[in-house]
């Protein structure tokens, strides 16, 4: 069967076959032949073409330069071809639009005419495809050589003039028509045939106004989507101002998401995903950027509301729309910080309120009713402490929860927190006070998680207070009261809180209160080596046994400890020998060193006899002293006069100290005459042998507590004067240090820098400030510039030095002079 | 595949050398395709200035080509020197590799799903040790290759398809022994897919396993023979056997076509066994030059390279496929039966092999066929001949045709200077009174400044230009062999020493004869030129008569 072609029968010459030169054609025959093809194409009757036939007439049409009537030959076809279908199938389904028309009819007559729509475009293309497979030479050769559209293009170009632009009907604005109203209807709840608009679009989208066809030139984009964007802004103006009229805000976002989603849904199924960013923008712009700030503020069920009662599914999807339109999302952060602020001055007011109540009847009942006051504050502050947390962690939960741990929703949260917590003027107080409390007691039987997580809490909320050098020195009062007194529940969680604060705010902030724990440390060990130092002496000495704290000076908090006056009595002589002992022991062995003996803070167990049996009882250092004064078998009784002579305690102490001891009932182990409340300095005291108690071992407190409490405000006022001392001075040292630096410098550039400097310890107020430059000025480390007064010169050279060895001076004073102890006895 | 290969070209943007190999090795990514920027892996990290990247991709396999777009573009956007200089070290072509072609389009049908039919779908061993696991579901196989790849390259399926079922579609398992890799190494060899990777890369003795396994003595060899002999002739080495594997298949399977009685149906069992194991997806039919037979030629869409051919085939397969009809596609392609066999080889080898005095014809059948880049190819075999036999049209035609051809298929830039020069060196006999060539000569001028009046305000006759050219370099190059001093001597009369003259009288001799003739022949041409204005000026009006004495007057000036 098979053979070989040529073989034989190859002749040597051969003429260029069916040759290229020599056949002639006329153009008529040929484009006979294809029109009528072309014809058949159309009519769906292309299956019995003949490809390589037409391809080959087309290609001989080329070649016999034919191919410019060809190709407009051909073109006319297809224009003639798409005017018929345009007259004959789409002009029939043509929608009338009539008002009257119901809903389902304008739907159905729509249906039609899209369908009509889509049947006369997918004929085009797919003739259109065959015909250009059909005229593949001429595309390629000709069009190429003359620099003409292809027919693809120009068969495109065609349907677009032909059909949407029909002179006679013009389906390209029913079409827009139709389109826009069936995408009104999905929006009003009705079912559309979504696959068959997106085919119309997908016809849009395909066809361009030139004929270059760039892609910014579809017809979609020229023609339909402008009509669409309008049509929907329209929509979503009214659809907004109706959802704001009937719905509350839950009921608004949770549409105006639905809205988004449908809006973005339509964009992939129905139109063009080119309009994907414009129509979400619209949708934005209208249903949120322009009411979300109303629907924020709605009464009952806005942003206060939802956070009131912890919506978080609401507060999500508000900050998810929020976000939509700013990524900062400064409306919710705003009405935010506003609740916050609102919530937390309610609980300072509950504190404000107290105090004025107070400060009404303070005068009349007298000191007991101060220190009624001071402790139903202490427990007011520990309350407002409390809930100040409680609204952090609310306020927190829903930051986690809704507003996707947002950064920048975190920075306002803690501003707001800021805001009305250095509102409270006694928050630094107060939260030292949480501290001193939970350390006291609070942390018994806690885990170590437990205790972590409370004072991280009471960190966090350290981390609000601007003036840090105010907690500071309510946080050292309360801290040396605990150490001194042993009242803290475990060193660790006192190292673990100090800790926290070096991480916050660093070690400056922290190396005193680390101090006073070394000292704590170096007491107990010299308190054994002094034990140490009498078990070796061999003494026949009664023993009392001495518990001593040697306190630097410069660590403690002194003045706030010892108040106002100098604490010195007379000892007894038994306590006189195991004071000089021990400052013998001490000074030989830091040579150079002054002990100041602190009586006020120390206590003594004693055992009394007394005629019912022995007790046990814990006073006050004040109180042995006057106790042993009774010691005596020929002392009989003592008149106030006598005490104060014999012990030289100061005054306050003392009246503090007999009351307790004669006055205060389960305590009396003294007698007064005459029986009253008040000591005055004609009263007798006598031993009161007949005391009896239910309690073998007992405690006589001074009236006084040694408690931590808030001040009153008479120690407040100290404290204020303090605090304003000490910052006098890192101001001062702050200016001086940036003025050595910048040599000269603005006032309001100083102001900025010295602001800027102090801010993470405290807010320094300008007028302190300029207070602190004037003294510069006059003590000449500083001068005004001669030409512009707002300029500081710092004046160099020697009075520099100057100053810093008066620091320094200062300094080695304070270190070299004074070391204290105070003095625990114990004695039989 | 096509996120594996964004994610490959994200990493060398990042210098991420890790996940590139990752990437490289997990997935069997085309390191040569390129992205939507047309960036190929190569070029990405070349322009990033990864260096390790680019060494590392080089060495798996990319490819740096001077000669290709790519390979141009890898090397100027270099981001250093380092990296250039190791780009060029790298390049296998910096003398023309004319077997690119051929590899690419080898290669190419790798990942090419063009002609499923005439894929066969290979079944990996499974571990379990049962070998017929496989169902016919189409996306189950592991595998897709050419049957007539795996026929042409592999003694192994050749032996396996030929002995077995010609039933369709056919499925193949493997023997339990494989692995992925080994197949895979395998069918990478067989379609010289990163062919160099693999024989530089895969250890001796599991290339030699495969070599036997399948049959591929080349893949064996190219291990052992080509010890100590570099990349580029290793790839030349491998590249020749894949084309003479296919040049074996051509002349075993496909070279000859069925021959029917004109008015005969086709139908696919007439085809011979040994071709319809290769399962052809389209019959090319030719008819005889004496128009008694059809022949018909089996062949597979994926090597076709006519536009024509295969959009035919697309067009004749819609109707098909709705009949259900799933033989191979019919297209009756308009040539000799001696120029489709050209082409189909042409196709299968990449290999041209045709005297010239075909060449001409398979020029327009290129051009009609729509096949781009076998037009240069031709053009330079009809450029290269220099017969006598072109003048007189004993070749089976003339100059005149070729200058026309050249015009017709738009390869005339190439055909153009071929032509002028031709007749340049040629035209006393173009400018015979009395000859038949003289009138051919002057149609063919015509028609050449007919080609002017399409094209906007040229005022010469192009190919009247070209001659014109050709025949200054003619002589100017028989006067170059001539000394200097004849050039001077020419206006003075040579009086110097006598026993000089006798040497000095041939070469001006020459010059003159030289000149002579030089000026018979413009005076000739100008002659016909002024003839043939002259007839074109009566003929024509306006503009173009103007032109056209423009020309004239250009021309005589």
């Amino acid at each position: 069967m098979a053979s070989k072609p040529g073989g034989a029968g190859r002749i040597k010459i051969r003429p260029p076959r069916r040759g290229l030169a020599n056949e002639y054609m006329r153009f008529e025959d040929a484009w006979e032949t294809l029109s009528e093809a072309l014809q058949q194409i159309y009519a769906r009757d292309a299956s019995n073409l003949s490809f390589e036939e037409l391809y080959r007439t087309a290609y001989k049409m080329v070649l016999k330069k034919h191919g410019d009537a060809l190709y407009n030959s051909v073109n006319n076809l297809v224009k003639e071809r798409l005017r018929r279908v345009t007259s004959e199938q789409l002009k029939p389904t043509r929608p009338t639009f009539a008002p009257t028309s119901s809903a389902l009819e304008r739907r159905e007559s729509g249906n039609r005419f899209l369908a009509s729509v889509k049947q006369a475009w997918e004929d085009h293309r797919l003739c259109l495809g065959m015909i250009t497979d059909i005229l593949m030479y001429l595309d390629r050769v000709f069009c190429n050589d003359n620099k003409k559209p292809s027919i693809q293009v120009v068969g495109m170009s065609l349907f677009r003039d032909n059909v949407l632009r029909n002179k006679d009907y013009d389906i390209g604005a029913d079409l827009n028509k139709v389109l826009l109203e069936q995408i009104q209807m999905e929006r009003d709840g009705d079912v559309i045939d979504r696959a068959r608009i997106r085919s119309c679009v997908y016809m849009l989208e395909g066809l361009y106004e030139t004929l270059d066809e760039k892609e910014d030139q579809k017809v979609y984009l020229t023609k339909f989507e402008g009509a669409f964007l309008a049509a929907s802004d329209d929509f979503y103006t009214k659809e907004a101002r109706k959802l704001l009229e009937v719905c509350d805000a839950a009921t608004y976002i949770e549409r105006a998401n639905d809205r988004l989603n449908e809006e973005w849904e339509r964009t992939q199924s129905t139109i063009s995903t080119l309009t994907e960013p414009k129509i979400r923008a619209i949708v934005e712009q209208r249903l949120i950027t322009e009411n979300i700030r109303e629907v924020m503020q709605l009464e009952a069920s806005g942003l206060n509301f939802m956070l009131d009662n912890d919506r978080y599914d609401q507060l999500e999807l508000l900050y998810d729309l929020a976000r939509r339109v700013d990524s900062h999302v400064n409306e919710i952060r705003r009405m935010l910080k506003d609740r916050i602020v609102h919530l937390g001055k309610e609980i300072n007011r509950g504190v404000y309120s107290f105090r004025k109540t107070n400060a009404g009847g303070e005068g009349s009942e007298g000191a007991t009713a101060e220190d009624k006051s001071v402790n139903a504050e202490t427990m007011l502050a520990l309350k407002w402490v409390e809930d100040v947390l409680a609204l952090k962690d609310k306020i927190d939960k829903i930051w986690n929860r809704s507003f996707s741990s947002d950064q920048g929703v975190q920075q306002t949260i803690s501003k707001a927190f800021a805001d009305f917590i250095n509102d409270n003027k006694r928050s630094p107080e107060y939260i030292s006070l949480f501290v001193d409390e939970n350390i006291k007691k609070g942390l018994k039987g806690k885990t170590e998680a437990e205790v972590d997580s409370v004072l991280d809490k009471a960190i966090v909320l350290f981390r609000y207070i601007q003036d840090k050098d105010i907690f500071e020195r309510y946080y050292k009062k309360h801290l040396s009261k605990r150490l001194i007194l042993g009242r803290s529940v475990s060193n660790d969680v006192e190292r673990a809180m100090i800790s926290k604060f070096k991480v916050e705010v660093g070690y400056s902030f922290t190396s005193k209160m680390e101090g006073m724990f070394k000292d704590m440390n170096v007491s107990q060990d010299l308190t054994a080596e002094y034990k140490k130092h009498l078990a070796n002496l061999h003494s026949e000495e009664p023993t009392i046994d001495l518990d001593i704290k040697v306190l630097t000076s410069t660590f403690w908090p002194w003045s706030s400890m010892s108040g106002e006056t100098t604490h010195t009595c007379i000892y007894p002589s038994e306590l006189e020998k195991v004071r000089a002992s021990f400052q013998q022991f001490y000074l030989r062995r830091h040579n150079g060193r002054q002990l100041t003996w602190q009586p006020q803070m120390g206590t003594a167990d004693v055992r009394a006899t007394f005629k019912a049996r022995k007790y046990e009882i814990n006073v006050a250092t004040y109180a042995l002293v006057i106790l042993l004064q009774f010691n005596n078998p020929e002392v009989d009784s003592l008149t106030y006069n006598d005490i104060k002579t014999l012990t030289s305690i100061p005054e306050s102490e003392l009246v503090r100290h007999l009351q307790s001891l004669a006055v205060a009932p389960r305590t009396r182990v003294l007698v007064k005459q005459p029986m009253s409340r008040d000591v005055k300095p004609t009263d007798k005291f006598s031993f009161n042998a007949a005391f009896t108690s239910k309690q073998l071992k007992f405690k006589i407190g001074t009236i006084k507590g040694v408690g931590n409490k808030v001040e009153t405000d008479r120690e407040r006022k100290e404290t204020e004067d303090k605090i304003d001392e000490s910052r006098a001075h890192l101001i001062e040292a702050s200016i001086v240090r940036t003025m050595k630096a910048r040599k000269t410098l603005k006032h309001s550039d100083l102001m900025l820098q010295i602001t800027d400097q102090l801010s993470k310890r405290f807010m320094p107020d300008p007028g302190m400030i300029k207070k602190r430059i004037e003294s510069l000025i006059e003590r000449e480390y500083l001068e005004r510039d001669a030409n512009d007064p707002n300029t500081y010169v710092y004046l160099v050279s020697i009075l520099q030095n100057v100053f810093f060895d008066k620091i320094r001076q200062r300094l080695t004073v304070f270190q070299g002079l004074i070391d204290f102890a105070l003095m625990f006895g114990s004695c039989a | 595949m096509v996120t594996a290969f964004a994610a490959l070209m994200a990493a060398i943007r990042l210098g991420d050398i890790h996940s590139v190999q990752n990437h490289i090795a997990n997935s069997r990514l085309d390191l040569n395709s390129v992205d939507q920027f047309d960036y190929s892996p190569l070029i990405l990290a070349s322009l990033c200035g990864h260096y390790e990247i680019v060494e590392f991709l080089l060495e798996s396999g990319a490819r740096c080509d001077r000669d290709t777009f790519q390979g141009e573009r890898a090397v100027y956007s270099a981001l250093n020197d380092r990296i250039r200089s190791l780009l060029l070290k790298h390049d296998y072509s910096i003398s023309v590799d004319r077997n690119q072609p051929f590899v690419s389009l080898i290669s190419s049908l790798w990942s090419k799903e063009v002609g499923c039919a005439s894929l066969v779908g290979i079944t990996l061993p499974r571990p379990n040790g049962d070998i017929c696991l496989q169902l016919s579901r189409d996306e189950s196989f592991d595998y897709y290759a050419h049957t007539f790849i795996l026929v042409a390259r592999s003694n192994y399926f050749r032996n396996r398809i030929w002995t077995g079922d010609s039933s369709l579609p056919i499925k193949l398992t493997l023997p339990t022994d494989l692995t992925p890799t080994s197949i895979s190494l395998a069918l990478r060899y067989m379609y010289l897919y990163d062919t160099d990777t693999l024989i530089d890369k895969s250890d001796l003795t599991s290339t030699e396993n495969l070599a036997l396994i399948f049959g591929m003595p080349g893949l064996f060899d190219a291990r052992t023979t080509m010890e100590g002999k570099d990349r580029r002739q290793k790839r030349a080495i491998a590249v020749e056997l894949a084309q003479r594997d296919l040049l074996q298949l051509w002349e075993d399977c496909l070279r000859v076509p069925l021959r029917i009685n004109r008015n005969e149906q086709f139908s696919t069992e007439m085809l011979n066994r040994k071709l319809l194991l290769l399962q052809p997806d389209i019959i090319l039919q030719v008819e005889s030059p004496t128009g008694g037979f059809t022949y018909c030629y089996g062949a597979h869409k994926a090597v076709i390279q006519s536009d024509f051919i295969s959009t035919a085939a697309r067009f004749k397969e819609k109707f098909q496929s709705q009949c259900g009809d799933k033989s191979p596609v019919l297209v009756t392609v308009d040539v000799a039966p001696i120029i489709m066999e050209t082409l189909l080889k042409w196709f299968y080898t990449d290999l041209i092999d045709i005297s010239p005095n075909l060449a001409l014809e398979l020029l327009v059948a290129a051009d009609m066929l729509l096949i781009e880049r076998l037009k240069p190819k031709v053009c330079l075999i009809i450029a290269t001949q220099d017969s006598r036999d072109l003048l007189t049209g004993d070749l089976g035609y003339s100059i005149f045709d070729v200058a026309r051809a050249g015009w017709l298929t738009g390869t005339f830039p190439k055909l153009d200077p071929f032509c002028a020069k031709f007749l340049a060196s040629h035209l006393e006999d173009c400018l015979n009174e009395n000859g038949m060539l003289r009138h051919q000569f002057e149609e063919l001028i015509k028609e050449s400044a007919t080609r002017i009046e399409r094209r906007e305000n040229t005022d010469t006759i192009e190919l009247v230009d070209d001659i014109r050219y050709y025949l200054n370099e003619r002589f100017r190059m028989r006067f170059d062999t001539l000394p200097m001093e004849m050039f001077l001597g020419l206006d003075e009369k040579p009086d110097g020493d006598p026993p000089n003259q006798q040497e000095a009288t041939k070469p001006s001799e020459m010059l003159r004869t030289g000149t002579e003739e030089y000026t018979r022949l413009m005076m000739g041409f100008d002659k016909l030129l002024g003839r043939y204005s002259y007839v074109l000026f009566i003929r024509n009006t306006g503009k173009v008569a103007n032109k056209q004495t423009n020309v004239s007057k250009r021309d005589w000036g």
